[in-house]
């Protein structure tokens, strides 16, 4: 299956940054979770996507097509939410999507309203008396009313509370299940990810450190924790990221079977969540001795 | 392309609403400058119009959401030179309007200035600053382009001086003008404004899709 979206050694340089090289790509109807620390470069290279910036190297691909030569034939057929509303403060959200609705050649009425009423967003008020989380719900509502087929997502769900944040993502999931559109959703809160993510990309300083299908993720890592003898008997070169203390230590490893045959019962194996593989993998093997 | 300009004005609804207000206010702002108070309104209530515009796609950061709408570059450029001549041909006959009602009323005196030409040579007037200032706008900004706005406003300013001193002499190609009738100089005056419009456009076009967001 040709994938819905393509990067291949895309660059971007900065003074002081650069995203290097990066490369992934996404099945169509599958969640991506793209992860990272502030400042990875998640928001460059979703600026790259949507065109807003220039790659110095590489190509991107959105539905097998260049996406700059083919802008707006792809445009038509993605949805965006960013981390922050781009919206009028002045106009009410029945003027806002009459100005925006007429640009898109699938614009479809009736499910804007079906969104709108399940979101629960008011038309007459004024976009400027929304909080964070209707804004994001708006862009939410019309990122979906113009049958999309990729959405993409910079940390939508960040500056949330709880509530609004998990409405947030019940409803994204319920909409990709119904419509079987795919998404790429940075966020740097992993907990969101590890409940609707089919695939995971980490970027760390513009590089990518993996991307690979959140459930091989989760088989291949596990999380550690033992006696420090244990790591100087041929453990180490299965450590992905460490912790030690002076009692022992904890850690991420790969190739989790063939750990579990290497220290039996003499360590204890848990299955890590995203956050745990994130964190691990962006600490590395350096020694920080936590809670000597 | 037609979206883009109800957005422009639909933002721009405090500026829609209390026009009469500024209007009036300008009338007695430039109750002294004679012929050239219709000129004068129509200029400074359409260039509170450019420049709020830009200040307003500045406080919500609307160059990334235009730009990742599928919207062409050239339809979001030309949306703001032809939503500004929307504004003001609406606001050139309200002008002499107002002005007519004012002197009737005997409140100002603007006889000559309340005539409709006056008004549309506003427009006119507005359209070339705004010529200026756009690409200078789409190249850098709202914030960057402010500075350089001042300058654009000073410099239109000591040019007018300098054309009114040098008209008050009435040298050979203000004679050759008058020769010429009002209506071909109109027609002139138009054209010129076209093509200084348009050559702006592209200009603005070229430098807007050099940028990033």
């Amino acid at each position: 299956m040709k994938p819905i979206l393509e990067l291949k050694n895309v660059t971007k340089r900065y003074t002081g940054f650069t995203l290097d090289r990066v490369s992934f790509a996404l099945e169509p109807g599958y969640i991506m979770g793209f992860i990272g620390p502030n400042g990875a470069g998640k928001t460059t290279t979703i600026k790259l996507i949507m065109n807003l910036i220039r790659p110095d190297e590489g190509e991107i691909k959105i539905f097998g097509l260049d996406h700059r030569r083919h802008e707006q034939e792809i445009k038509q057929r993605i949805g965006f939410v960013y981390d922050e509303s781009n919206f009028y403060d002045t106009l009410t959200t029945t003027e806002m999507t009459k100005v925006i609705a007429p640009l898109y050649k699938n614009w479809d009425w009736a499910a804007y309203r079906k969104y709108t009423e399940k979101l629960a967003l008011p038309d007459r008020k004024k976009l400027s008396q929304f909080s964070r989380g209707m804004k994001m719900k708006y862009a939410l509502a019309l990122a979906l009313s113009h049958r999309a087929e990729l959405l993409v997502m910079d940390e939508p769900t960040s500056g949330l509370d709880p509530v609004v944040r998990s409405e947030f993502l019940d409803i994204l999931r319920d909409v990709i299940q119904d419509e079987r559109c795919s998404v790429l959703l940075s966020s740097h809160i992993t907990s969101d990810l590890d409940q609707i993510a089919d695939y995971v990309t980490l970027i760390n300083g513009g590089r990518i450190v993996f991307s690979e299908s959140k459930e091989e993720l989760l088989e291949e890592y596990a999380l550690i924790k033992g006696e420090k003898s244990l790591l100087d008997s041929g453990l180490r070169e299965y450590v992905v990221g460490l912790k030690e203390s002076r009692f022992g230590f904890e850690g991420l490893v790969t190739n989790r079977a063939e750990v579990q045959r290497f220290v039996g019962s003499r360590a204890v194996l848990e299955r890590p969540n995203l956050e745990e593989i994130m964190l691990y993998c962006l600490r590395g093997n350096g020694n920080d001795h936590a809670g000597a | 392309m037609i979206t883009l300009v109800l957005k422009e004005l639909l933002v721009q609804k405090m500026m829609v609403g209390p026009v009469l207000l500024y209007i009036l206010v300008f009338s007695f702002a430039f109750r002294n400058t004679g012929d050239a108070q219709a000129v004068a309104i129509v200029t400074a209530v359409g260039y509170m119009f450019v420049m709020l515009c830009g200040a307003w796609d500045e406080k919500v950061n609307a160059d990334r959401l235009w730009n990742s709408l599928p919207v062409p570059k050239w339809q979001i450029v030309g949306a703001r030179y032809l939503a500004l001549l929307v504004y003001t041909v609406l606001v050139a006959p309200l002008t002499t309007a107002v002005l007519a009602l004012l002197t009737s009323a005997g409140i100002i005196k603007a006889a000559g200035a309340a005539s409709l030409v006056n008004a549309l040579a506003g427009v006119g007037a507005v359209m070339v600053l705004a010529s200026l200032f756009l690409p200078l706008y789409f190249a850098f900004g709202y914030t960057k382009s402010r500075v350089l706005n001042m300058l654009v406003f000073v410099g239109s300013f000591s040019l007018s001086t300098i054309v009114s001193s040098s008209v008050s002499k009435q040298p050979a190609w203000i004679a050759a003008l008058d020769r010429l009738g009002g209506a071909v100089v109109a027609v002139g005056a138009v054209g010129l404004v076209a093509v200084i419009a348009v050559l702006s456009f592209f200009v603005s076009l070229k430098l807007y899709s050099r940028r990033e967001f």
